[in-house]
């Protein structure tokens, strides 16, 4: 499958990149390439130019902030920021996500920022483009149905990015550079809900930067993903908790979830949990609110939907005993 | 806009003019001839097409030849050094790790990159390094044996005196 004609272009300064992005909908912004490309090959994308990110130094680095929290630059690739120490100590969740994403050539080349703002999926819209010729036009591609759920007046194509539940179970937000500055914005506000369009970046917006907030005592945090087979897939479920634990007892605790909506899933419960010890009645009673706000639809074809929602409280429960669980050990 | 790049392919300079489109996979085999870099399903699903760039296992059917610019690009047909096979490369034969041979280029690869940085990987780690490298043959046992067994060769120690585990 050869990739479309187009025309590649080198930004050199983050402002260039931004100018060149902000000329509307003809082009569009390479990162590691391994969601965009394949989109392209498969026919669902043809932008005419692609504006490299790969030329912008400052987006590779991964720095400490002045407050301890850490500045992970989107264009580092997952495997390097796998390789990172403080991601083991501080951030598991994340650390799992990022390892759990493709295969070890995927996160060779992918990066922390290609992840995130990587395009919903669904069983309709990427089968092989003969047999997607054979079909009426989905919404996704412009048209006025949805092949999974024939009764949707929307788009339900699903975002499953790993590493977007445990971001957004560990608090963190995103810089997005644009024509007027540098933002920077709850990872929440990244994600449209909309499964055409899920990611809320507009003409010359890009994503510079994700920001993890300084770790403190008593942080723990996991990520449990759900595929058939333990390597390359996407996640048929995504599951990440973060706790923060004192004496015993909760301070905060956020579940995210990915794989189930059109854009990743945060639950915070830190009211509900809060002053409490995270027992059995506890993590079930997490487990019920999670499931109910978890809506897979039959997307893929390995399981029924059904099963998947049923298998949202069984990670919930396994994800916050192991955020508890490196919340002692010290790896939090 | 085509485009001049300079690549180094198995110790070699190689200079290429390139259509942006144009990946790796496609330079290498059409325009370089090194047909041992497979085209399984050319979407980074499946590790055929594996390469090593600077040492690192990395998919040429999502890469950019353009963006190699300046890169060290290790084949299947590089490996091999002085008329010595590469231990992976023996490995596979003596443990009988092919069957079809299409994924092997790939697994070798990614094999000899895992072995690069851990001489004494773990059973687990092998798994996980080939994890992105589809056998169709299912001859992953006999592949991670083969792993090990090179791990050992390279490392000089003495591999355990045992015979198939099956």
């Amino acid at each position: 499958m050869p990739l479309p004609d187009f025309e590649m272009l080198t930004p050199r300064t983050l402002p260039r990149a931004v100018r060149l992005l902000s000329q509307g909908d003809g082009i569009a912004a390479l990162a590691g390439g391994t969601d965009l490309l394949v989109a392209m090959k498969q026919g669902l994308k043809a932008p005419e130019r692609l504006a490299d990110l790969s030329g912008l130094a400052a987006l590779r680095q991964i720095c400490h902030l002045p407050d301890s929290g850490l500045r992970i630059g989107s264009m580092v690739t997952l495997r390097s920021l796998s390789a990172h120490g403080a991601l083991r100590d501080h951030y598991l969740a994340l650390w799992q996500a990022a390892l759990a994403v493709g295969s070890p050539q995927l996160r060779a080349m992918g990066t922390l920022g290609g992840n995130l703002c990587q395009d919903a999926c669904c069983l309709y819209y990427n089968r092989p483009p003969m047999q997607r010729l054979m079909l009426a036009t989905c919404f996704k591609l412009g048209g006025d149905l949805c092949h999974v759920v024939p009764t949707s007046r929307t788009c339900r194509a699903t975002y499953s990015g790993d590493t977007a539940a445990a971001l957004l179970a560990l608090g963190a937000h995103v810089e997005v550079a644009a024509s007027g500055g540098a933002a920077v914005r709850p990872l929440a506000d990244l994600f449209t809900g909309d499964g055409r369009r899920p990611i809320a970046l507009g003409a010359g917006e890009v994503v510079t930067a994700v920001i993890l907030p300084a770790p403190v005592a008593g942080m723990g945090s996991a990520y449990f993903k759900f595929r058939l087979r333990q390597t390359i897939d996407y996640p048929l479920l995504g599951v990440a908790a973060a706790v923060r634990i004192r004496d015993g007892r909760c301070e905060s605790v956020r579940v995210g979830l990915t794989a189930v909506e059109r854009a990743p899933v945060l639950l915070d419960v830190s009211e509900l949990a809060g002053g409490r010890v995270l027992d059995e009645e506890m993590t079930d009673e997490i487990g019920r609110c999670a499931r109910a706000l978890a809506h897979p639809v039959a997307n893929v074809s390995e399981v029924t939907p059904a099963y998947r929602r049923d298998m949202v409280p069984v990670l919930v429960k396994r994800a916050l005993n192991a955020a508890v669980a490196a919340a002692a050990g010290g790896l939090s | 806009m085509k485009q001049i790049i300079t690549l180094n392919v198995n110790g070699e300079v190689r200079e290429i003019v390139v259509r942006p489109a144009a990946t790796l996979l496609e330079v290498l085999r059409a325009d370089l001839g090194l047909t041992g870099v497979k085209e399984g399903c050319d979407t980074g699903a499946c590790g055929a097409c594996t390469v090593l760039m600077d040492g690192e296992a990395v998919l040429s059917c999502l890469a950019l030849a353009v963006r190699c610019q300046g890169k060290s690009i290790t084949t299947i047909e590089g490996l091999a050094s002085g008329g010595q096979l590469h231990p992976v490369q023996q490995a596979a034969i003596d443990k009988d790790a092919v069957q079809c041979g299409f994924c092997a280029p790939g697994w070798i690869l990614s094999a000899t990159a895992l072995l690069a940085g851990n001489p004494d990987p773990a059973r687990e780690e092998v798994k996980e390094a080939i994890a992105g490298n589809l056998c169709r043959c299912g001859a992953y046992r006999r592949i991670e044996d083969a792993v090990l067994l090179a791990g050992d060769r390279l490392a000089g120690r003495k591999p355990p005196a045992s015979g198939s585990p099956e």
